[in-house]
């Protein structure tokens, strides 16, 4: 009975699975010739499909948003495998960390980090930079923290469980912009029409700043944990 | 430009054989830091700003604090 | 050329000048400590001058602002390195000369663990 519900109910999702794949690609456009090649395309009319004026980044988030969603998956695959391997159940318990100098200084220059790490994530369609970058700046505070103030602060401040929620939330953030373009404008990942607004100001581009925003926090988050995993019981010594 | 193209190729392809070439794993490390910066030098050259930022942030911060930890693992541990 | 351009050659030139010092140092400095000495004192004051330079080769108010913040980075961020190098190698005995009559960083190591 246990096994006839299992199947019935697998059978059911891989239903709708194939039907909402089959609307996704029954509104593919018909095949046009692209004689004047892809990239000429992208630099002449990118700017005017999606507003955005960095245009690696109206590729990555926008033309090519399933691709990018592909790599996050990987990055969170390689989180998941490296703390199942690495997570040994222990207190963290770590060095006493640098000198007062080196501590004191750091406390000043953090903020400033992350504030360089927030401002590559929000002007992704505006200046170079996206998700991805400033997600690994994001990623070495935690990393200075662990080396500077020891893995102990690291825990105290931001723990493995709100990296975590982090992670999530920025996955969580990616897939809810696909579906609300499915419910929108009829393709998963399509960019909002309704967000846009002027070329060149922080808030347009459609659905773009967010999708860095969440693959930001996603990245981020994700090479933290790593770092965190790698280095609970190593440094003990201190320096 | 093309002389400095030329002269970062080099560098590139000497940081690449240092690091394989050095039994220690922490002067392979800081060389694979140094391949990174120079990585980067060069795709600035060719303007590519994105790519750069990327190579900067993750090869020569991210990869050597993890390959740090790697070592320094493998030296606590009792395997040998 | 306007007196500015000037200005940002001129400040670009001496930061110039004091890398190649820099290297220099570290190729013909005997030990670590010296060597430390060269990269941290030199390489400062070359990278704030190109910095300072490049602000002023570009006079635009954010441009300029965000380069000397780049410059103040480095004017924390480098000795800051060097010290922590520096001590490190004194706390694991490196290269330390074989007879000495002061020692005077001895009585600070285990004061702000």
């Amino acid at each position: 009975m246990n096994k006839l519900m299992k199947k019935i109910m697998i059978s059911v999702v891989l239903t709708g699975v194939a039907f909402a794949l089959y609307q996704n690609f029954s509104l593919m456009p018909e095949y046009q010739g692209l004689n004047e090649g892809l990239s000429n395309y992208i630099i002449k009319s990118g700017l005017n499909d999606t507003g955005s004026l960095n245009l690696i980044t109206a590729v990555l988030y926008d033309y090519r948003a399933f691709d990018s969603l592909g790599e996050s998956t990987v990055i969170f695959g390689a989180v998941s495998g490296i703390v199942l391997i690495l997570s040994r159940k222990m207190l963290p318990v770590s060095s006493k960390g640098l000198s007062f100098i080196v501590k004191r200084a750091l406390g000043i220059m953090t903020p400033f980090i992350a504030l360089f790490g927030f401002y590559v994530i929000t002007h992704g369609h505006l200046t170079p930079g996206g998700g991805f970058q400033g997600g690994v700046i994001l990623a070495a505070i935690s990393i200075i923290f662990s080396i500077v103030y020891g893995s102990a602060f690291d825990y105290r401040r931001y723990s493995p469980q709100t990296k975590t929620l982090f992670e999530t939330g920025g996955a969580l953030t990616f897939l809810g912009l696909g579906l609300a373009g499915i419910l929108m404008e009829g393709a998963f990942l399509q960019n909002l029409g309704f967000l846009t607004a002027e070329t060149g100001t922080l808030i347009s581009a459609g659905s773009i700043p967010y999708i860095n925003i969440g693959v930001g926090f996603k990245v981020g988050a994700g090479l933290a944990i790593i770092f965190y995993s790698m280095i609970q019981k190593t440094f003990e010594e201190d320096f | 430009m093309a002389v400095l193209e030329i002269i970062l190729v080099i560098f590139l392809v000497f940081s690449a054989l240092m690091a394989v070439y050095f039994d220690e794993e922490l002067i392979s490390i800081i060389f694979l830091s140094i391949f990174s910066l120079v990585l980067t030098a060069l795709y600035l050259l060719h303007k590519a700003a994105d790519v750069a930022l990327a190579e900067a942030v993750i090869g020569a911060g991210l990869n050597t604090a993890i390959f740090m930890s790697a070592i320094s693992q493998i030296r606590h541990g009792d395997s040998d | 050329m306007t007196l500015r351009l000037i200005i940002s050659y001129f400040l670009m030139i001496t930061g110039s000048a004091f890398a190649i010092v820099t290297v220099l140092g570290l190729l013909r400095f005997p030990d670590v400590y010296t060597r430390i000495h060269a990269g941290a004192v030199v390489l400062t004051i070359s990278a704030v001058l190109v910095t300072m330079g490049t602000a002023i080769y570009v006079w635009d108010l954010f441009l300029s602002a965000k380069i000397v913040l780049i410059g103040i980075f480095f004017l924390f961020s480098n000795p800051m390195a060097t010290h922590a190098i520096a001590r490190a190698s004194y706390k694991r005995q490196i290269a330390l000369p074989e007879e000495y009559e002061i020692d005077a960083y001895s009585d600070y190591l285990g004061r702000d663990a």
